[in-house]
């Protein structure tokens, strides 16, 4: 990327081509929805009313023991059936929605 | 902001669109394997499918890399019978097509001379003719461009030697 040149002219244009491409990026996201959904992506739901979504668990690569997990470490819940939704969101992680009275 | 759903739950969930971003994923997939078995293969530069010869053995032959990759270290190997001698010296002619794009890094054993013609670059190394063992000359480079290469390589007794590269950016 920078080859042989370590100037710090070039190592300041390299790090503002960086960072203005962030804030490029960000900017068409705020603006366009259709661009926010496939550069940030869309949240799935992998557990919805307390049934098992097998096609968005296999397409996320998410089983139910790992809901489980953030369940017992996000709510403190003891079983998956306590949980009413969980769901993959855009930065990977997995949100959990607990039954009422759970 | 996303609509609230029938069961209470305020997301933005299309499976349309991330049955679509899915299948991308998996064609993304796909391409990675096809690359990463090309490259294995020597398709992208180093490995088996990238090796070639020329030459006629027991002459002149010569092993080079035909898929090469710009800025990379690459290498002619010749193997030489010293039969091919002249007076004492075994003069190499490269057609200038094949070194206008390289950096020569080293050429072993050194040549005693180099000198330039018309379309050609010679090279002339310190042999003796006698028979036995082929003597091996290599030359060291990194090509400094890319995009298809050919050139011939001549030694007086041999048949041309014809070198096709193609150097990879």
């Amino acid at each position: 990327m920078v080859d042989s040149d370590h100037s710090i002219t070039n190592a300041f244009l390299l790090i503002m081509t960086l960072v203005g491409l962030s804030i490029i990026l960000s900017v068409i996201k705020h603006h366009s929805k259709t661009a926010s959904r496939w550069l940030e992506g869309l949240p799935v739901l992998v557990l919805r009313n307390g049934a098992w979504d097998k096609e968005a668990g296999d397409n996320t690569r998410v089983d139910p023991s790992e809901v489980v997990a953030a369940a017992r470490s996000k709510q403190g819940l003891e079983r998956l059936d306590e949980v009413k939704h969980a769901a993959i969101e855009n930065d990977g992680t997995i949100s959990i929605v607990p039954r009422e009275g759970s | 902001m996303a609509q609230t759903r029938d069961d209470g739950l305020q997301i933005e969930q299309d499976r349309t669109h991330s049955r679509r971003e899915w299948r991308i994923e998996r064609v993304g997939w796909a391409v990675m394997a096809i690359l990463l078995a090309a490259g294995l293969l020597g398709l992208l530069g180093y490995g088996p499918l990238s090796q070639a010869n020329a030459g006629e053995p027991g002459k002149l032959t010569l092993a080079y890399d035909r898929l090469q990759r710009a800025s990379a270290p690459s290498e002619y190997h010749f193997t030489v019978a010293p039969s091919l001698a002249r007076d004492g010296v075994f003069r190499l002619r490269f057609d200038n097509a094949l070194l206008d794009e390289v950096e020569l890094q080293s050429i072993i054993p050194e040549p005693e001379h180099v000198r330039a013609g018309p379309g050609y670059t010679e090279y002339v190394f310190a042999m003796e003719a006698a028979e036995g063992s082929p003597a091996r000359i290599q030359f060291q480079f990194e090509q400094a461009t890319f995009g298809h290469v050919r050139g011939n390589v001549t030694a007086d007794g041999a048949a041309p030697l014809v070198i096709d590269q193609f150097i990879l950016p």
